[in-house]
């Protein structure tokens, strides 16, 4: 059997902005103040209400791309990617150039103005080690998120991306990062979205 | 994109020192020179100096510095890698005449430096491009980093060997103008490009924040250096001042695009199809 390659699917016809991810993602992880590791964002809303009116709500963090440009620039090392295929910074060798904020396509990366190191999501690989969610989707209202094994057919996460395989959409596909995060389309509320990227 | 100072004096020195090695060496073995390698050695070392400095204030934890040899595959190991064996052989060739005389090896010690100093710049230019930057993802920041290393270092040597010997061969002004007019093209098609670089990150230099550097770098780095080169054949009795004044703005005109370089590099947008701006600017 193929490594285990973890990776996250998020609904983003489930996501209702309520930003409890965010918030457990802080409290799990002692994220300090100002920096932030889990985003949400509110796309829209444009249009005229009520036929042509988009909105809907984007969960930013790092994808844990499989071919990530934040490793490739990191002349420290100091991010590096584990055999399960998640993204993680040694905040040990950093030095904080921030060249890797700058490569990352995904504004996943901050700066942490305390310990000058960067910082970003780390897919709770100690709660993913033990069998459980990472705390933003053990968190989520909706249950709009779910990680899991992607090299693994039978678990969750596969299985929500082979039953809404015509949804998936990963970002920015043209830079080649493979990111291991990937969201389900809204089925209404995206057109424009939808268009641009020829679904 | 916030301007990072501390690297734009950093690549400005780079550039302005490094580009004068490089010519100073050419122009030595192809005319002679009235000004000794090694005074263009310390002119560059002064300026590296100086641009080490300022990038070591860029690191938010410069005690880790020497962390920074760990990733051959990142442009910044490969520019900490060159950077010793850099110091050293401006050093060596700085010293050289003085502390001993490195005799038939000058040359070839000379040699070594300007490749390395070339190898410093490509090393530079390739860092900073990237595919997140869509301003910045193109080879022309490459091309631009190496054409103004050559245009401040041509006008520099112009500049060193007027004031040393009160001429300069007709050759070596007509290259140091002729390339600060490709340089200035090649910028002007960068700025070109910027506006229309997609993912919702277009930048127009006529408007704000971009105007200011990019007038300053239209007024300094192009307009001045171009008439004052040029003027040297016509008012031949203030070569030097003439010259001088176009090393001095196409140092400030450098300076000045590296800022409109910063400001233009805003990261892609994540849904550039819609008005939020999830561009935190960082």
């Amino acid at each position: 059997m193929a490594e285990k390659h973890y990776g996250m699917v998020i609904d983003l016809d489930k996501c209702t902005g309520c930003q409890a991810c965010a918030v457990a993602c802080k409290m799990e992880n002692n994220v300090d103040l100002g920096v932030f590791w889990e985003r949400v964002y509110r796309m829209g809303p444009i249009g005229t209400y009520p036929d042509a009116l988009e909105m809907f709500y984007f969960p930013n963090q790092c994808m844990h791309c499989e071919n990530p440009s934040c490793i490739s620039v990191c002349p420290t090392k100091a991010t590096y990617q584990t055999d399960d295929g998640v993204v993680l910074v040694d905040a040990n060798l950093c030095f904080g150039c921030q060249y890797c904020i700058w490569a990352c396509p995904y504004e996943a990366r901050t700066l942490n103005p305390n310990t000058k190191t960067v910082e970003k999501c780390i897919l709770c690989v100690h709660r993913l080690e033990k069998g459980e969610q990472p705390m933003c989707a053990y968190t989520c209202t909706t249950g709009c998120r779910v990680a899991g094994d992607l090299n693994d057919p039978d678990s969750r996460v596969s299985q929500i991306l082979k039953d809404n395989e015509d949804r998936a959409y990963r970002v920015h596909p043209e830079f080649g990062n493979k990111p291991s995060v990937v969201y389900l389309l809204p089925r209404k509320g995206a057109e424009t979205l939808c268009r641009s990227i020829g679904r | 994109m916030q301007i990072h100072w501390p690297l734009v004096i950093s690549t400005v020195c780079q550039r302005v020192g490094l580009g004068l090695f490089i010519c100073a060496f050419v122009g030595q073995v192809y005319a002679g020179s009235p000004v000794p390698l090694s005074v263009m050695a310390w002119i560059t070392l002064a300026l590296l100096a100086v641009g080490g400095i300022a990038s070591v204030f860029h690191l938010q934890r410069p005690q880790r510095f020497f962390n920074a040899f760990s990733n051959l595959k990142s442009h910044l190991t490969q520019e900490a890698l060159i950077t010793p064996f850099l110091g050293v052989a401006l050093l060596v060739c700085a010293l050289n005449g003085t502390l001993f005389d490195l005799g038939v090896a000058t040359a070839f010690v000379g040699a070594v430096t300007a490749i390395l100093a070339g190898a410093f710049l490509v090393c530079t230019g390739l860092a900073y491009q990237m595919g997140s930057r869509p301003a910045w993802n193109t080879p022309f920041v490459l091309v631009l980093f190496l054409l103004t290393a050559l245009e401040a270092g041509a006008i520099g040597v112009a500049v060193l060997w007027l004031a040393a010997a009160g001429l300069v061969p007709t050759m070596f002004v007509v290259i140091a103008l002729v390339s600060t007019v490709v340089c200035v093209i090649v910028q002007a098609a960068y700025v070109v490009r910027m506006r229309s670089v997609g993912y919702g990150v277009n930048v127009d230099v006529m408007e704000e924040p971009y105007r200011g550097p990019f007038v300053t770098w239209l007024a300094a780095g192009a307009v001045v250096p171009v008439v004052c080169l040029a003027l040297v054949f016509v008012v031949p009795s203030a070569a030097v001042a003439l010259a001088a004044v176009a090393w001095a703005a196409s140092a400030v005109g450098i300076a000045a695009w590296t800022v409109l370089f910063f400001k233009g590099a805003r990261k892609v947008k994540m849904f550039p199809m819609y008005p939020v701006d999830l561009n935190l600017d960082m």
